[in-house]
């Protein structure tokens, strides 16, 4: 919830509403150049819903789960058509605000034959003409599946980002850059690729549960079958895109040796583990009763902490906590193996079939000690039931020690983690800017360690303190705004604004006169956007005139 | 020397990737279709193990429903010593012309049996065959149990059983239960 209303505090403030509401209403939803609008949520929205409509038709195929669920397969297929048609109607009316249609005359009709928008028709389309001619209802549902070339919205120009980043790197290079994680040349591609296996994972983890579910399986047992074999082709591409790859990441290089490395790294095990039980069950099903490999295929879940820090972050803590942890574990197996021996001792004559040998003893002493008390094994005579209340009360403060470490291990290690991140702003603060490159290295970092907006902000502002204090004066630019402060602050003083405008507007010129005096210094066109260029162009003209 | 090793604007390692790709690819295709088939298999023997429990149904619900040849071997007679009829008359007149199991051979093998008595992992022969088991009478609280039904046993009235399929592996399925 805190996290909607910041991200609408965010989207509003960079739009502004001084703004005509056509204009307006395409920087807040569809504009790609505005950091912070909507434009990502919603494409990630009709991303989502179009995969929703796959599945739809996919299970649409199996009757045992159609007939129970006719209607409300119908309600979605109604709800994503009316999302589809409201998505394709504001594109259509906002078409005149789009650099790419409003160059010329009739920008909407532009926008209308643009096979971007050709494609949406098409998705939509079907059901609209079911609902005036009479078509087969097999035909509309077939036609549905045209609602998936919409995903081409997303893919085509991620594919051509990712060619412009990409261009004339090697081919190894480019699969680097798609299976790995790669701000620089990854792009949107790559973040596209892993939503891709991350829904994989999900997807196949949710298969081998519901397989579980005897009447699910009953129904739906070759599904799960082609499910797991697409599961398996995908992870098995990624597994063999990484270990080909890797050799272009640092500590990797050598072409054998580097390999080796990273298959024998937790992560590549964990990749290895989340394809071979198909291979395995498929090529010796015959010889051995191999139907426990498939809860195996629940370690496809483990290639999800590949996408958070959280699990490094606890590696790291239980490595540095090793020692005491060690210490802390002996003293609770000590406790284990004596109370097991004194329960053995006192109870084995009274419950010969209970306490039947100390290996017995141990299962009791342990759920005893962790306070789980079963109570399938419990003592019977005075002196097992008196020491049994000295296990309980030492059982609770014994293991609640490795729980308690940990625990404040992992908030130590985060703070640690915190006051490095400051540290390294502190280090881009170095000279005075902190740039577009810098800002999506903080971000990045900010993401991992799990901080908000306002916690990162307040670290920037301790870092900039720190600079200041270091250097007797503000940094030249923080975020995108001057002086110092915030550009909520900026813009809160009229007077302030004013000046903040006319000093970027020096600087740029300053830029200019620097540009022209040096010559074959020309700014790289390419790599500015239009709104850049023509800001560029105008300022130079109004500089060239006497 | 660079050039002689590439081929069509891709190196040799490049191009030795994109075929082992291809390959474990094709290899995932062609296991995962081997899996499908014998699914498909067993899919078989379980759509004609449902189809018997809906004609067990709609004998014990409507009789006139059922083909009158079938119908006489399958219903218990009323009579005080017991019934004369056995299970494997019954399930005789199951795979005859009319009966649900009509045509239905072994999808595994067609020279498998279609009945058996239980699912053996160690026996290949049991793989798609239908098992039917008699419900044994258990103490109140205790769970069902159940037991194979040998061919001699003669039916009777709310005779309780249930229907098994045997897997690919020739592990049972449970398909359902129902009564004479």
């Amino acid at each position: 919830m805190s996290e909607t209303k910041e991200s609408v505090e965010i989207a509003t403030s960079i739009v502004s509403d001084q703004l005509p509401f056509r204009r307006w209403l395409y920087s807040w939803l569809l504009d790609p150049n505005i950091e912070g609008n909507y434009q990502k949520s919603l494409d990630r929205f009709i991303a989502l819903l179009i995969v929703g409509n796959l599945f739809a038709l996919l299970l649409e195929q199996v009757p045992g789960i159609l007939e129970p669920n006719r209607h409300l397969f119908h309600w979605f297929d109604i709800v994503s058509v009316v999302i589809f048609t409201i998505e394709y109607s504001l594109r259509l009316y906002l078409a005149a605000e789009d650099r790419e249609f409003n160059a010329g005359r009739f920008p909407r009709l532009r926008y209308m034959s643009s096979p971007f928008a050709v494609i949406d028709l098409v998705a939509i389309a079907p059901f609209y003409l079911a609902a005036v001619v009479n078509v087969d209802l097999r035909a509309l549902r077939a036609l549905r599946l045209l609602r998936i070339l919409k995903i081409f919205r997303l893919l085509i120009p991620a594919c051509k980002e990712f060619a412009a980043l990409n261009r004339g790197r090697s081919f190894r290079q480019k699969v680097h850059a798609l299976a790995w994680p790669n701000q620089q040349y990854g792009g949107k591609l790559q973040e596209y690729f892993d939503t891709f296996i991350v829904i994989w994972v999900l997807i196949s983890v949710l298969a081998v549960v519901m397989e579980s579910v005897e009447s699910v399986h009953f129904l739906l047992n070759v599904e799960f079958v082609v499910l797991d074999m697409l599961a398996v082709a995908v992870f098995t591409t990624e597994y063999m895109m990484r270990i080909y790859s890797v050799v272009e990441g640092p500590g990797y290089k050598h072409a054998v040796l580097g390999r080796i490395r990273f298959a024998k790294s937790g992560m590549a095990i964990v990749d290895f583990l989340a394809v071979v039980p198909f291979f395995l069950e498929a090529l010796l099903h015959h010889l051995f009763d191999l139907r426990f490999l498939r809860v195996f295929r629940l370690l496809r879940l483990l290639k999800l902490t590949r996408y958070t820090g959280a699990t490094g972050t606890l590696l790291t803590v239980i490595k540095r906590e090793w020692p005491v942890m060690g210490a802390s574990c002996f003293i609770m197996l000590l406790l284990v193996v004596l109370t097991a021996s004194l329960g053995y001792l006192f109870e084995h004559e009274a419950q010969p079939d209970k306490f039947e040998n100390i290996p017995t003893s141990i299962y009791w002493a342990v759920i005893t000690l962790a306070s789980v008390g079963y109570g399938d094994i419990a003592p019977v005579t005075p002196a097992g039931r008196a020491m049994t209340i000295v296990l309980a009360l030492l059982g609770i403060g014994i293991f609640a020690i490795p729980a308690a470490l940990l625990s404040s291990a992992f908030s130590d290690q985060l703070r640690i983690e915190r006051e490095a991140l400051q540290q390294e702003m502190l280090a881009m603060m170095g000279d005075g800017v902190i740039s577009e490159e810098e800002r999506r290295i903080i971000d990045a970092e900010a993401k991992r360690l799990h901080l908000s907006k306002e916690e990162v902000a307040r670290l920037l502002d301790r870092a900039k303190r720190e600079y200041e204090a270091k250097h007797g004066g503000a940094p030249a630019s923080v975020d995108g705004a001057g002086m110092g402060l915030s550009m909520a602050d900026i813009v809160g003083q009229p007077q302030m604004a004013a000046q903040y405008y006319r000093e970027m507007l020096a600087r740029i010129c300053q830029l200019r006169l620097a540009v022209q005096s040096k010559p074959g210094s020309e700014l790289p066109a390419d790599t500015l956007t239009p709104l850049e260029r023509d800001v560029w162009h105008r300022i130079s003209a109004e500089m060239g005139k006497p | 020397m660079k050039s002689s090793r590439r081929m069509r604007g891709l190196a040799l390692s490049e191009l030795a990737f994109i075929m082992c790709l291809l390959g474990a690819l094709a290899l995932v295709g062609v296991l995962g279709w081997m899996s499908l088939a014998e699914e498909r298999k067993t899919d078989r023997s379980k759509g004609r193990a449902v189809a018997l429990l809906l004609w067990f149904d709609d004998l014990a619900a409507d009789p006139a429903k059922v083909d009158l040849a079938q119908r006489d071997q399958c219903t218990p007679d009323e009579v005080a010593n017991g019934s004369e009829k056995t299970w494997l008359a019954c399930r005789n007149a199951l795979l005859a012309e009319g009966g649900p199991l009509h045509g239905f051979v072994n999808p595994f093998e067609s020279e498998y049996p279609v009945f058996g008595d239980k699912c053996e992992r160690k026996n290949t022969a049991t793989r798609g065959i239908i098992v039917v088991q008699e419900s044994l009478k258990v103490p109140p609280g205790q769970p069902a149990a159940f037991a194979p039904m040998p061919p001699t046993r003669p039916l009777e009235k709310d005779l309780g059983f249930r229907v098994i399929v045997c897997d690919k592996g020739s592990f049972p399925i449970k398909v359902g239960e129902s009564r004479l």
